[in-house]
């Protein structure tokens, strides 16, 4: 790539963060509070502030907690990689953009995607009442996660959830997520 | 039974609790690496609270920000409060929340509604 394309490309584009790599708990936190930080600046209400921060902890944390479950047999794809998550946020005109990447057992594909399409068949007033009966009903994953992140992210965006499944080979699939927080409701 | 106190980090609130005068209080962000495991704690002390001789609580919730992990821990919490009010104990619900914050009002105004709990709704302008 040309140096100086991907300078300006950075720049105009205006990056706010990008990574891909391994990720422990104490570096999700220390990119939590650095992306708050440089929130401090960019951002002036207070209220899409707050939603940035949750929104980009309920998402970076829950790479975290997902990412090793593809590691156990992952020959294929070589451990650095299948290890590694990809976080980029921008900030647009209209909206800030967060993107994940991860690889997922191919057979947790359809599982997610029917919560994903499931919650997006939803109306927006009627994700808060989804939201409620989720945290009545189901209990706990072993990974303590509750189920209410994607329904979450969905309420205070207000916004549908993108997502892309991508086949690696039979037993992985590259998991793509974006969410688009609005900059002004 | 003893007092409890748990220090704030930037990603786990702050606890006290004191059962001799009846009080509990949780202030801070929460979305600690193992939330149940974060939460277990207080959920033990309130179900020996149950048990002992005491007849009110007063229970301060005033958060920032707290994780759906979390959430459903402080939901864990709040089943034990109700416990407690089916008792027949006194029980004060404060839920703190900043000025305009209506996410965090609507998040205590969900427990409220699925415990069938009082809550007291408390806006503060200062945080």
């Amino acid at each position: 790539m040309d140096n100086g394309k991907s300078y300006k490309a950075v720049y105009d584009e205006n990056i706010i963060l990008m990574y891909k790599g391994e990720l422990t708990f104490d570096l999700i936190t220390t990119i939590i509070s650095t992306l708050e930080n440089k929130m401090t600046e960019l951002e002036s209400d207070r209220k899409i502030k707050k939603r940035f921060y949750s929104i980009i902890t309920e998402c970076i944390q829950n790479l975290y907690y997902h990412i090793d479950e593809s590691l156990k047999t992952n020959q294929a794809l070589g451990e650095y990689d299948s290890r590694a998550a990809l976080v980029l946020i921008t900030a647009r005109e209209r909206f800030y953009s967060l993107v994940t990447g991860n690889y997922i057992p191919s057979g947790q594909v359809e599982k997610i995607r029917e919560r994903l399409d499931k919650i997006n068949s939803v109306p927006a007033d009627g994700l808060r009442e989804l939201y409620k009966r989720a945290l009545n009903d189901s209990g706990f994953s072993d990974k303590g996660t509750g189920g209410l992140g994607f329904i979450d992210i969905a309420r205070k965006t207000g916004q549908k959830l993108i997502y892309k499944f991508h086949p690696v080979s039979d037993d992985y699939s590259y998991f793509t997520f974006q969410v688009k927080l609005p900059r002004s409701f | 039974m003893e007092k409890y106190y748990e220090e704030p980090t930037r990603i786990t609130p702050e606890i006290k609790f004191d059962p001799e005068l009846g009080l509990l209080e949780f202030k801070g962000r929460s979305s600690p690496e193992n939330t149940v495991k974060f939460y277990s704690k207080i959920v033990e002390l309130l179900e020996e609270y149950a048990l002992i001789p005491n007849d009110s609580l007063i229970a301060n919730f005033h958060f920032d920000y707290f994780n759906t992990s979390s959430s459903k821990c402080l939901f864990t919490v709040f089943r034990k409060l109700f416990k407690l009010d089916q008792m027949g104990k006194q029980l004060v619900i404060n839920w703190y929340y900043e000025e305009d914050d209506e996410d965090m009002l609507e998040a205590g105004e969900d427990y409220a509604d699925l415990l069938g709990l009082d809550f007291n709704f408390i806006e503060l302008e200062e945080w």
